[in-house]
């Protein structure tokens, strides 16, 4: 690994660092505008044109508010805590090809921050890390909310965690390998939703627990537990708490993008597009490679607005019904999914 | 299939960069946070949060014994997920050599699911 190659490695992972950054604030104005007129409601619109600068107002208020840490708290484990929610949210994103290789000055770039072979393995390793952050902070605040709210998160999150896991091996059976990128690769002709619709339904709905997205937002009811596990948090410590869930939903629509629905393979209509504006001359083009990191872009931002729409649909479910959807109809639904698709595969139907 | 490996060694340099960049990142965001925001400290704010009345006992209370029992139930099904994993990676390659990578591990899920019905019938599953 010569300098220039490490110069493309933190090229690549300043562009990827700075887009989740940036779809942080843009999906904060997203859903509270997109709330208020999926609620017939005006929304935030003083701040800027259509409120647009909204975000920018929030951020500069979370810096200058003042950020007690209470008498009662852990003294070292309450302020890191916000840091743990954070980093494994952001370093999933490593694994996930956002484009095709690309050639340019005769240099051959994977548009993929760290190709690892056992991608989906890391995948969940890292995802499931997140609980940490959770545990920690509602543990180290010694609040009853906290800990209630803790205790809640992280038994969500590993129960739907099984499901998650469960459904990942329907397209393993199918792809036979870890590697995103390859994954991606497989998908060219067509795409994993058409041969593994159950595993995405489960792994959809599981991502929604994960994230702890409403309606799997019992760890924050806050009828009941004030805000759950960050109850005693204010100021940038509540900010890194909220830009983890929101790179956290980036991160997975990222995921259903790569493992179902193509990931970076170009949408149908792009190829025409493509044809159109001349760059499909050559694979690994410079513009052939931007229009795959668009139809990239294009896909998770559609799954990223799922999130958002359905959080303003749907209700919250109450804990029994959390537990029984979890353990007792995506579970099942997984096992059923990996036995159908073993057998298909032997009688050669897949 | 244009495709090409990297070392493992690049892939871990690469995760670490990127987790050391989101780390300076949200300590920076801290930092600035603890430096620029306003300090004026009262007993009130300092005290633990419980919508505004005098605190009551300890927040270290006991608590349901069903989160363990979801604990354990997770390090079982966790563990059984993760011996399907090798299995599915060198399934497809293996079809041909006849059916037996499949009645081996169709046995391995049989039991599972004896063992998942069991817990079911126990009331494991049921939260009340």
């Amino acid at each position: 690994m010569d300098f220039i190659d490490f110069t493309i490695l933190a090229i690549k992972i300043m562009v990827v660092m700075g887009a989740l950054l940036n779809a942080v604030p843009i999906l904060v104005w997203v859903e509270r505008r997109g709330s208020a007129f999926i609620q017939d409601r005006l929304g935030p619109n003083r701040v800027g044109p259509m409120g647009l600068l909204q975000p920018v107002a929030d951020v500069i208020k979370f810096i200058f508010k003042e950020d007690p840490i209470p008498c009662h708290v852990h003294r070292f484990l309450f302020p890191i805590a916000p840091l743990f929610s954070l980093i494994p949210a952001s370093i999933i994103f490593a694994a996930i090809p956002f484009g095709d290789t690309l050639e340019i000055w005769g240099r051959t770039i994977t548009l993929q921050i760290a190709d690892i072979h056992i991608g989906i393995l890391y995948v969940l390793a890292v995802g499931s890390l997140g609980i940490y952050g959770v545990l920690i902070a509602g543990w180290s605040s010694n609040n009853k909310y906290s800990i209630l709210g803790a205790l809640r998160s992280s038994s969500q999150m590993i129960s739907y965690e099984i499901a998650l896991g469960a459904s990942l091996i329907g397209p393993l059976l199918v792809y036979g390998t870890f590697s995103l990128n390859e994954i991606v690769h497989l998908q060219a002709q067509s795409w994993g939703i058409f041969l593994q619709p159950l595993a995405f339904l489960i792994f959809f709905v599981s991502g929604f627990a994960e994230s702890n997205r409403l309606p799997f937002d019992l760890p924050e009811g806050e009828a009941e537990l004030v805000a759950g596990f960050h109850t005693e948090y204010g100021s940038m410590k509540f900010a890194l708490f909220f830009m983890a869930e929101y790179i956290h939903i980036v991160t997975i629509a990222a995921l259903n993008t790569t493992l179902f629905w193509g990931g970076w393979q170009l949408i149908p209509g792009m190829v025409s597009l493509a044809n159109v504006l001349g760059i499909s001359t050559y694979p690994h083009s410079v513009g052939l490679a931007l229009l795959k990191v668009a139809a990239f872009t294009l896909k998770t931002t559609f799954f990223t607005l799922i999130f958002i729409w359905v959080r303003w649909t749907l209700p919250r479910f109450r804990y029994d019904q959390l537990m029984m959807l979890g353990w007792k109809i995506l579970i099942p639904a997984a096992f059923i999914n990996i036995g159908a698709t073993a057998v298909l595969l032997y009688i050669g139907w897949l | 299939m244009p495709y090409k490996k990297t070392m493992p060694s690049e892939n871990v340099l690469a995760v670490i960069l990127m987790g050391v960049f989101a780390a300076l990142l949200g300590i920076l965001l801290l930092g600035v946070s603890a430096f620029l925001g306003r300090v004026k400290r009262n007993p009130e704010k300092l005290s633990v949060y419980e919508c505004g009345v005098d605190p009551t006992g300890s927040a270290r209370e006991r608590f349901s014994l069903k989160f363990y029992l979801i604990a354990i139930f997770f390090l079982v099904f966790d563990i059984e997920i993760i011996f399907l994993y090798p299995w599915a990676l060198i399934f497809r390659k293996n079809l041909e050599r006849g059916g037996l990578i499949l009645f081996e591990m169709m046995c391995f899920l049989a039991i599972l699911v004896v063992g998942y019905l069991y817990i079911w019938k126990k009331g494991g599953l049921d939260w009340k």
